[in-house]
């Protein structure tokens, strides 16, 4: 993955074993926004392939690979400024319902049903996690804590069997951290396969099974997170090179 | 909530059906005017509640409704004199001939977006209208339109109150479409659009296939409007469907409050109302327009429901405040 000169990405390979929490950590800048983009085809990778259960994706469009169950959150929360938490939902099992525009219009049996079927699915996934008093208020008007919960919930919402997090802490205080911290380990038991991004180490080292770690578009280690917190290169791409000869 | 709204609707509904039967007793003189505003009211509430779905619920912006209202009007009027059509039937055919002009129009101008999409559909409706002026004047007659012959419904010449429910009828299935299609998956994914597409491009939802299905309806609405009004006024003519109409649609709909149907609705009732009781001052009806169309924009940016809706909400918004405040210890 390129953009213009800049190489952003290059010859990234990894895997997100199933069932398991991947984090993927860097420091800033070095791709791995680009790559979740590259995963969920919001940016065209220029060569390589991108395989989701041994099927290849990466000429898939965006909304295709998420109709293949990827989900996401993004970094700078994004949209449904206008939608109540409920309806906001209810549009996140867009993947797992198909009436079409006309039977919409016309209330046919089937858009019907569906509708119902999930305004339940919404209604569970917001007694999950604890947010069905927020059911009819608009997005905006909630604490940008809630609304990071309301995100995630979304996109677990439509049963993804990979989810890519994209820094679900950022910007949040510490004790909306521990919320998310709670929400993240109660998705590690229901098993689905996420990778993760996260500043917050602690975090990492509490929820991640397997860790990758990026710099400036290239692959530099990955490993079980003891393994990569006292990995000399990770600390001196984070730190510098006179702290990681110090600390060897 | 949803009891008191629903009461509301109920109230407005029922109000709307008897008018004409109050209207003959209170202004006997008045009854064939105030039913030719209440069907004409009928018409531009389908066009506006048409542009509310690609504008208001997809976040799309068309300028160019007036050309779909058109395209309503004389396929009504030729398949009639034309093919001697009965208007029951070139009714249908008219909204869906106006659906395929739609799609066609789409696969053109919905290549675009934003404010470059309101200058190639603002194109279209122009194009459309000096069409029907200068082309084929011998097909689409001019300047002088076209005639349509008597109605004629269980051997009884229709008349302004037949033309007024037959309306009315068309307003309640296409408020009815309406609001089933929001609060539908396929409304859902058109919300989704409406406030981030990179978001909903990720949640499964296919852009271009919504934004051209909300295209497509919300033409077909403007080409149900058209035939309507084809019958109604006896005949169509460019002055009909003067590109004013689509610039009035939409002040309707931002008025009114936009993305909100009841927004369009009461937007355009509203506004129709008002240059009727401001005969007096009918030269200056665009220069009113413009005048409340920025007051709103300026102080009710939420258009007038939106603002109504957000005094009613504040009283509950300040007790979940001080509800999370506690919580929050």
């Amino acid at each position: 993955m390129s953009f213009g000169g800049l190489q952003a990405l290059q010859s990234v390979t990894m895997d997100v074993e199933e069932g398991l929490i991947t984090a993927l950590i860097g420091p800033n800048g070095a791709g791995k926004t680009t790559l979740l983009n590259v995963i969920n085809g919001l940016l065209k990778a220029d060569a390589g392939s991108i395989l989701m259960e041994g099927e290849e994706i990466v000429h898939l469009p965006p909304h295709e690979r998420a109709s293949r169950r990827i989900a996401r959150t993004f970094q700078i929360l994004r949209g449904y400024e206008q939608q109540t938490v409920l309806e906001s939902l209810m549009a996140g099992r867009h993947v797992n319902t198909r009436s079409g525009i006309f039977s919409c219009l016309c209330s046919l049996p089937l858009a019907r049903n569906e509708n119902k079927a999930t305004k339940k699915a919404a209604l569970e996934a917001l007694d999950t996690f604890g947010l069905t008093p927020y059911a009819d208020v608009p997005l905006p008007v909630l604490p940008h804590g809630t609304q990071r919960l309301v995100e995630i919930t979304r996109a677990l919402v439509s049963d993804p069997k990979l989810l890519l997090l994209d820094e679900p802490t950022s910007g949040l205080n510490p004790r909306e951290s521990d919320v998310l911290l709670k929400a993240l380990n109660s998705i590690k038991q229901t098993g689905v396969t996420t990778l993760l991004i996260e500043h917050n180490m602690r975090l990492v080292m509490d929820v991640a099974d397997h860790v990758t770690v990026l710099n400036f578009g290239v692959k530099i280690t990955e490993g079980t997170p003891s393994e990569i917190s006292n990995n000399p290169e990770v600390i001196e791409a984070y730190l510098g090179r006179k702290f990681s000869a110090a600390a060897s | 909530m949803e009891k008191r709204r629903f009461w509301i609707v109920l109230v407005i509904a029922i109000l709307v059906v008897i008018m004409p039967i109050f209207g003959k007793f209170l202004f006997p003189g008045l009854n064939r005017y105030i039913l030719h505003v209440g069907t004409f009211m009928c018409i531009m509430t389908i066009l506006a509640v048409g542009l509310h779905i690609f504008f208001g619920v997809c976040g799309q912006i068309n300028f160019g409704c007036n050309g779909f209202y058109a395209c309503g009007g004389y396929i009504a009027a030729l398949l009639m004199i034309n093919l001697k059509l009965h208007y029951f039937i070139a009714l249908p055919l008219a909204v869906i001939g106006t659906g395929i002009i739609t799609l066609l129009v789409g696969f053109a101008v919905l290549r675009l977006r934003h404010w470059v999409l309101a200058l190639g559909t603002a194109a279209f409706g122009f194009a459309v209208f000096i069409t029907l002026r200068t082309v084929a004047v011998g097909f689409l007659g001019g300047d002088d339109g076209l005639f349509t012959s008597k109605l004629i419904v269980f051997g009884k010449k229709a008349g302004p109150t037949f033309y007024y429910y037959f309306a009315l009828a068309w307003t309640f299935i296409s408020i009815l479409g309406a609001y089933l299609l929001e609060n539908s998956r396929a409304g859902r994914a058109m919300k989704s659009i409406r406030a981030d597409e990179i978001a909903a491009q990720v949640t499964g939802i296919n852009i271009e296939h919504y934004v051209r299905m909300a295209f497509l309806i919300s033409g077909m609405y403007a080409g149900l409007g058209g035939a309507l009004y084809a019958q109604w006024n006896r005949g169509v003519s460019p002055d009909s469907f003067t590109p004013d109409i689509a610039m009035f649609v939409l002040v309707y709909v931002v008025v009114g409050g936009l993305g909100k149907l009841s927004g369009a609705i009461i937007g355009t009732f509203i506004l129709v109302l008002l240059p009727e009781l401001l005969i007096p001052l009918k030269e200056y009806e665009l220069l009113i327009y413009a005048i409340i169309f920025f007051l709103v924009i300026r102080f009710m940016s939420e258009g007038i429901v939106g603002t109504v809706q957000d005094l009613l909400n504040r009283r509950r918004l300040v007790g979940m405040e001080a509800a999370d405040q506690y919580s929050q210890g």
